[in-house]
């Protein structure tokens, strides 16, 4: 490595991975120059975090989203709430505390790779029904009135509006077609829900998860959990029991749920043929297509600095 | 402060502070030394002096851990070094434990100068800066601004250049 592609990569040593990290390090030990730009690199990192401290970035509205970690949910807070209930005889023995939340936390890890598959036929139906799938179908009202149905299936989901908008996903790239704006967006998905959600966990007690009971949603039974995130984010989720998803997601103001999503009217597992289409969607003729993918760094040309 | 209150005071930062580290370097078993070190830099400065307690906690974890990973890279460029380049003034000051999370060996008017070569950076980037030192993953800030993970990569890239440039220029680094 040139000492010149070296002092760059230090400016990003941050985004580097780890082995890079380490042949960095390694370089950085044999060479004065680049030692020396490390030292600089670090002193300026110094400077910006205390110059930095209390600075505030103003976000236009229109971008401003609050963050929304229920859709990585799913069933993940039933299997760590249903976990606590079964742990918690033995919690409060301090000496089994530490071990126990080691465990916890890392079969709640294991389980949310689970959360990314397909719902499957139990039993008997699993040989008799190996052509068919099992689809979430899901149907929404908007505050408007206006209805929109998804279809679900472990990181797949379609969705369907009235207007003619349609989106499907595969949990790495969202298509979305606007037949009013004649539009085909491909978006690159960051990251992976169920790691986003792992991480999630993995800084979460067991005590950040309160069970609510039963309650019905759409003629069907569903458990209700109050999720305990941070101090100023607490939210509600209702989890159909069949199935695991996630009906009813409601931040908790002042002590109260405040339920301004969509309305589950209606909520049924289905079943297709394996060979269906529903997750495929391909641009019309004529529409625009839009590509937003992230490229790496080296690739990336925005023409000169301002 | 009592023991016991200070290891309950890690033990609620613990995460904060991994990730703080996590955001930096990426070896899983360096993590857990500087995390290791950060924890008992934590206890030492709660237990061995009566202290004031920190009015914004998190920030101060957050300084504080970040403080101790540049320690961190640091020892390991010295323990790799075999010729001797640092002048003894720095030397010095980074083998003194600090008595607080903050440097204080980062002169005023070094401070200064980053601040005003700070301002010569265009808007977009100046927020990108703003958010990725406060502690926030370039994912986040990507999400935040609405703009791409690798226009977010690129500016904190040029950000950083420009300001090595200016600062270097100026002989304040």
């Amino acid at each position: 490595m040139s000492c010149e592609k070296c002092q760059d990569k230090i400016l990003i040593f941050d985004q580097l991975s780890e082995a890079e990290q380490d042949t960095l390090l390694e370089h950085i030990g044999e060479c004065d120059e680049c030692s020396e730009a490390f030292e600089q690199f670090l002193q300026l990192e110094e400077a910006l975090d205390i110059i930095l401290e209390d600075e505030a970035v103003i976000i236009p509205q229109k971008i401003v989203k609050k963050p929304n970690p229920y859709k990585y949910l799913k069933r993940a807070a039933l299997i760590c709430a249903s976990l606590f209930i079964i742990c918690l005889a033995a919690w409060n023995t301090p000496p089994v505390k530490a071990a126990i939340e080691k465990a916890l936390n890392e079969l709640i890890g294991n389980k949310f790779l689970e959360m990314d598959k397909p719902l499957e036929h139990g039993g008997e139906d699993k040989e008799k029904k190996k052509d068919k799938a099992k689809i979430i179908y899901i149907e929404y009202e908007q505050s408007n009135g206006e209805r929109y149905k998804s279809y679900i299936s472990g990181v797949h989901y379609r969705e369907e509006f009235t207007n003619g908008e349609i989106r499907v996903s595969n949990g790495k790239l969202r298509k979305v077609y606007s037949k009013e704006e004649n539009t085909f967006t491909i978006t690159e998905l960051m990251g992976n829900a169920s790691q986003m959600t792992q991480e999630i966990f993995k800084e979460m007690n067991p005590d950040q998860i309160k069970s609510l009971g039963e309650t019905t949603i759409a003629d069907r039974k569903a458990d209700r959990y109050e999720i305990t995130f941070s101090e100023e984010m607490i939210a509600e989720f209702w989890f159909d029991k069949e199935t695991g998803y996630i009906v009813k997601e409601m931040p908790i103001f002042d002590g109260k749920a405040v339920d301004d999503g969509p309305k589950v009217v209606e909520f049924e597992v289905k079943e297709y043929d394996k060979n269906h289409k529903l997750f495929e969607l391909e641009p019309p003729e004529g529409a625009e297509i839009i590509e937003e993918f992230n490229s790496p760094i080296e690739e990336t040309d925005e023409g000169s600095e301002q | 402060m009592d023991t016991v209150t200070v290891e309950k005071l890690i033990e609620t930062h613990r995460p904060r502070m991994e990730k703080t580290i996590r955001k930096l370097i990426k070896n899983p078993s360096l993590v857990d030394d500087i995390l290791q070190d950060a924890s008992i830099k934590i206890f030492r400065y709660f237990t061995e002096k009566e202290r004031e307690f920190p009015e914004n906690i998190e920030a101060w974890v957050t300084i504080l851990s970040k403080n101790t990973t540049y320690d961190h890279l640091r020892k390991m460029k010295r323990n790799q070094d075999t010729v001797q380049h640092v002048s003894d003034e720095y030397k010095h000051q980074i083998n003194v434990e600090p008595e607080t999370p903050e440097k204080a060996f980062l002169s005023k008017e070094m401070i200064g100068e980053v601040k005003e070569a700070f301002q010569t950076l265009d808007q977009e980037t100046r927020d990108i800066l703003i958010l990725r030192n406060q502690g926030r993953s370039y994912e986040e800030i990507a999400a935040a601004l609405k703009i791409s993970l690798a226009k977010v990569k690129t500016r904190v890239f040029r950000g950083r250049k420009k300001l090595m440039d200016a600062l270097k220029s100026k002989g304040v680094l």
